[in-house]
């Protein structure tokens, strides 16, 4: 049942919104439970919540053995927090990943700031999603985690300056999720991950959704 | 104390073949900080209760008290959250969430801040300046309850809030709700849930009111006391949607064909 | 409303350029981030086209006629000055029109007791070719004025007006009509009222109709402002563009024309992309018709302003279809009671009824007109003159000839239209060239070429042709974009299941495409007869310059009495009146008799949802 760990072909579609329904529903069944019996209590086929659960894994919030999917110890107080804390944790954990790094790195370094549809096509053209798609998708998680903001009207991202960096990446201290670095510097050890084999946390998650970009 | 009273309403319709009598001799009180759930099959009038109490429509009789003092006009102590989010599509979100704000002439220095926290607690940063189209749906019903919310009711007025939804969204959207109601620093009072889907209304209140079929009159108020979050695949969960399920069916029909109770089909499934 | 109507709207939800191709377009469209590649070169070809077109055309006069650039500039500012009135004109009939189409629209669909009466004379209004009665209204206003520079101006400003009016007021009216009752609702729940909900909810819920519809109501106003001013050349002359290029071309003074034309096609250019495109762009927000039922949102809203001219004409479309199946005019519901019979006969005789009562009535009612008409001018100002009394009894061979006409002119423009649009439809490269060209053209008043086409061309393609010609300038337009519309919002599987099954060509013309664009198609030629009816004024009789160097064009029609009537003066009056009344009575029953049944039929039958 657990989605594949390869570098994928595809950038699922899933808005956070699902994947925090994801989580709850988990939260419900007290933190543990089969994949298929979580899509059966919402009359959801299996294939309908994997993209959510692909990303919570890929956000190390569950993790996915034989078919069951368990809370890490941060899934578990992100569905603790409030609204606000459960935004902090995910904007951290997206931080982490790579193409997120490298979106923020990119926005970074861009003379205004900004970076147009076109090339942020370009930096998610692994994917055999749709490019439309793909983008509209990284662009509302970066956006619902307030990594950088959208400008609609001219099709760009625009980058969330902090005050005192001038870097992007969220302009308010995370509510929760231990030390973190601000966008874009060495990723430390996220608090959740305690436990876990150092070699997993201070690589790149490994994950089906984000890709190792060449 | 109660904060709401609603003393035996009827709403008929005058309409080409007659008139059409929607619901009939409705009585129920909503307390403080009550999450009170209605229920009903499609048509039973839910919607139009909802919009009775607040005073968007007159009762054809029947009185409807708020804090004791009759309800005769839009009462500007409750807010409505609308099935299709109702967003006005030229406003940024945060012109949506300061709508009320300004509907009841608050200043404009006020409105800024107030805003702000609001399309925080609702988990909206980052989106201010967006406009609803560029939202999810998930997103945007946030945005009807923090417009909702901002004004700082009373009562929260949920019509069919989850159900334009996909079903993740709508368990996400399900438990924020809960959790805003819960916090004590948060406006609404009490929250009047109006629903198709029986499994929701006992998942969310305290208790819940059956509609019969149209004309609507109440079948039964059923006390939900189960701990949160509630298991949906509980024995007691089930029991209770059973329940009303059951009520459901069995006041849909005439006594004369009363079916039987005992499998009355499959609980918690939306009518 | 629209939306209820089960009619697909005329333009595809999403602007099909780049993002949604209609399966007739050969291969599916590029992804999102090209949509700003597109627009950009869309845009620059637009300008190109806005200096090209001028100059070939000049270029070609140039070469005929020997004209030097060094005059044309020396010209240059009288025609600047001229059209700077023009301008002055427009902008005072847009103003009025603004503020009547919001507080008419406003007041028509608030007021359930108001929209019955408002609602049926606007559509009467709006399907009355309202520049026959500026002959009228210059007599009127300049006898009010006399002498005075007022009167003609008073007369051309609400010409201009009522070119530009109606079709702002159904955009008003309808955007209220079809905002979603969920947005009132909401305004309700948290008690906006006064002017903030006006300002909040009701006005920018008219803005992106407004906008659009504004677009074609220019287009529509430079149309009948030059030819207001053409027509009232040798009368009370009127300074402006149009009678400037009349005189330019009475006196063959080629460099003089086309120092004007220069100076109106850069206005507007100017007026193009200075003032709609971006106007356009920012309405875009203000649209509710389409809230994408989001999964992800919709990050990309359509930038393509390109597409504006087939959504203003969708619009005006959407408004003649209002028209067409919400109101009930009187004399329709007078049919109605008429061929009412005790008992119900099958469809077809109560139909056939319907109509045999619907003739009657309105043939009765006409010749009833005209005989009050005769007779109170006989009480009133004596006797009718012996010539005018011969007139009045040409005014029926006269009509019918007008008819033919504009139905010859009709079915040149739908030859030429239909295949452009399928053209256009099918492949993606002709329509990213070529569209823009049209729009561009299409903007462009006709009439500003009327005094060419009368001084050069009449001989080539003798009185009638030029007739004709000028006819289709005003009719072109609304077929063809309405039509390209239809086309692209067929349905593409529709095609695909023909193209499965094998069919091509012409049954694939006949049995897909024609019924499929079917209701576009009415509605194209509702408006574009509309056009035609306002364009019968100047294109059957058209008088350019004066004293010995004008010359005119004059064949027999209901536009040249109309125009007769006009010169003759206070004699003149009971031929208006009656040839007025023909023509009116004329359209109303055109629409009502042939349009309005063939529209109900094909929303009815060739609908596809």
């Amino acid at each position: 049942m657990s989605p594949e760990r390869s570098v994928p072909t595809t950038y699922p579609k899933c808005n956070p919104t699902e994947m925090l329904g994801l989580l709850v529903l988990l939260n419900s069944h007290k933190g543990s439970e089969d994949v298929a019996l979580l899509a059966d209590d919402l009359d959801l086929e299996i294939d309908e919540i994997l993209p959510s659960l692909e990303y919570a894994e890929v956000l190390q919030l569950v993790k996915v053995t034989e078919g069951r999917a368990t809370f890490t110890d941060l899934g578990k107080r992100l569905v603790q927090g409030t609204i606000r804390d459960r935004k902090g944790i995910i904007r951290e954990q997206l931080r982490r990943t790579t193409l997120f790094r490298t979106l923020l790195r990119a926005l970074d370094n861009s003379p205004d700031h900004c970076l147009s549809d076109e090339q942020l096509g370009q930096i998610v053209s692994f994917t055999t999603a749709p490019a439309d798609e793909a983008v509209q998708n990284i662009v509302n998680w970066g956006r619902y985690a307030d990594l950088f903001r959208y400008d609609a009207g001219q099709h760009r991202l625009v980058a969330v300056l902090t005050p005192a960096s001038g870097r992007t990446g969220g302009n308010r201290p995370p509510p929760t999720g231990g030390p973190t670095s601000r966008g874009g510097g060495p990723v430390t050890e996220p608090r959740s991950a305690r436990g876990r084999p150092a070699s997993e946390t201070t690589e790149p998650p490994p994950s089906g959704v984000v890709p190792v970009l060449a | 104390m109660s904060l709401i009273r609603i003393e035996h309403v009827d709403k008929s319709y005058a309409s080409r073949h007659g008139t059409i009598s929607i619901m009939q001799d409705v009585s129920f009180t909503v307390k403080d900080s009550d999450f009170l759930a209605i229920v009903g099959p499609s048509g039973c009038g839910k919607s139009t209760l909802l919009r009775l109490i607040q005073g968007l429509d007159r009762p054809s009789a029947g009185r409807i008290y708020f804090q004791d003092r009759p309800v005769d006009r839009v009462c500007k102590k409750m807010a409505m959250v609308f099935q299709s989010f109702a967003l006005y599509p030229w406003l940024t979100v945060s012109q949506n969430v300061a709508f009320g704000l300004e509907a009841l002439g608050w200043p404009e220095e006020r409105i800024g801040p107030q805003v702000e926290r609001y399309v925080s607690v609702t988990g909206l940063d980052g989106f201010q300046e967006a406009f609803p189209r560029e939202l999810s749906g998930g997103m945007r019903q946030r945005v009807g309850l923090a417009r909702a919310l901002a004004v700082e009711p009373a009562v929260l007025l949920m019509d069919e809030p989850f159900s334009a939804l996909d079903p993740l969204t709508a368990e996400n959207l399900r438990e924020e709700v809960l959790q805003l109601w819960r916090d004590p620093q948060l406006p609404p009072d009490a929250v009047l849930l109006v629903s198709h889907n029986i499994e929701e209304a006992i998942e969310l209140a305290d208790r819940v009111i059956v509609l019969s079929r149209r004309p609507g009159h109440i079948l039964a108020e059923v006390e939900v006391t189960l701990p949160r979050p509630r298991d949906r695949k509980s024995a007691a969960f089930y029991e209770l949607t059973d329940r009303v399920y059951s009520l459901i069916t069995a006041g849909g029909q005439s006594l004369a064909t009363a079916p039987a109770p005992e499998g009355a089909g499959r609980s918690g499934e939306a009518l | 409303m629209a939306k209820d109507e089960g009619t697909r709207p005329v333009v595809p939800a999403h602007l099909p350029n780049c993002s949604r191709g209609s399966a007739l377009a050969g291969r599916p469209g590029p992804p999102a981030g090209c949509r700003k590649l597109l627009r950009w070169p869309s845009a620059r070809w637009a300008a190109g086209i806005y200096v090209a077109v001028p100059l070939i055309f000049g270029g070609s006069l140039a070469a005929t006629t020997g004209l030097s650039l060094g005059g044309l500039a020396g010209y240059l500012p009288q025609a600047s000055l001229d059209t700077a009135y023009s301008f002055l004109r427009m902008l005072a009939a847009y103003a009025l029109s603004l503020g009547f189409s919001l507080a008419y629209g406003y007041y028509a669909a608030t007021h359930r007791s108001g929209e019955r009466v408002m609602i049926p004379i606007l559509d009467i209004l709006q399907s009355v070719p309202i520049l026959g009665f500026f002959p009228f209204a210059l007599l009127f206003f300049a006898d009010a004025t006399p002498g005075s520079w007022i009167g003609p101006n008073f007369a051309s400003v609400f010409l201009i007006f009522t070119s530009m009016a109606w079709n702002m007021v159904f955009g008003v009216y309808e955007s209220l009509k079809t905002l979603p009752a969920d947005l009132k609702e909401a305004a309700d729940t948290f008690g906006l009222g006064g002017s903030l909900r006006f300002r909040r909810v009701l006005f920018p819920a008219t803005v992106n109709r407004l906008v659009y519809n504004s677009v074609l109501s220019w287009t529509a106003g430079w149309f009948f402002l030059v030819e207001a001013e053409i027509f009232s050349t040798g009368r009370s002359p009127l300074p402006g563009i149009g009678s400037y290029l009349s005189l330019a071309a009475s006196q063959h003074h080629g460099e003089e024309f086309l120092a004007g034309l220069v100076v109106l096609v850069t206005l507007i250019a100017f007026l193009d992309f200075a003032v709609w495109r971006p106007l356009g762009h920012w309405a875009e927000r203000f649209r509710y018709d389409q809230a994408p039922a989001g999964e992800g949102g919709e990050l990309t809203p359509t930038r393509d302003t390109s597409g504006r001219f087939r959504r203003a004409a969708s619009y005006v479309t959407r408004g003649v279809r209002t028209g067409v199946t919400r109101i009930r005019t009187p004399l329709v519901q007078l049919a109605a009671i008429g061929g009412r019979s005790g008992r119900r006969p099958s469809e077809r005789r109560r139909s056939l009824t319907y109509y045999a009562t619907l003739g009657a009535i309105l043939v009765v009612g006409w010749l009833l007109l005209i005989a009050i008409v005769v007779g109170v001018f006989d009480a009133l100002t004596g006797p009718i003159s012996g010539p005018v009394r011969h007139l009045i009894f040409e005014v029926p061979t006269a009509m019918g000839v007008s008819v033919v006409r504009v139905v010859v002119a009709y079915l040149l423009c739908l030859a030429i239209a239909l295949p452009l649009a399928i053209q256009f439809a099918r492949s993606r490269r002709a329509s990213r060239l070529g569209l823009p060209v049209i729009e561009v053209v299409a903007s462009f008043p006709a009439t500003a070429l009327f005094p060419v086409i009368v001084f050069e061309l009449i001989p080539y393609l003798s009185a009638e042709g030029a007739a004709v010609l000028m006819l289709m300038t005003g009719m072109m337009w609304y077929l063809f974009f309405n039509v390209l519309s239809g086309i692209r919002s067929l349905p593409p599987d529709l095609e695909e299941a023909a193209r499965s099954y094998g069919l091509t060509g012409r049954r694939f013309l006949r049995r897909v495409l024609l019924p499929g664009i079917f209701p576009a198609l009415v509605t194209g030629s509702i408006t574009a007869f509309g056009g035609g009816w306002n364009t019968l004024i100047v294109a059957e009789y058209l008088s350019v310059g004066g004293g010995g160097t004008g010359q005119s064009l004059s064949v027999l029609g209901i536009g040249q009495l109309i125009d007769i009537a006009t010169e003759l003066g206070q004699p003149g009056n009971p031929l208006m009146a009656v040839a007025l009344l023909t023509l009116v009575a004329t359209v109303i029953a055109i629409n009502e008799l042939i349009w309005k049944p063939l529209y109900r039929r094909a929303v009815t039958q060739y609908r596809y949802d």
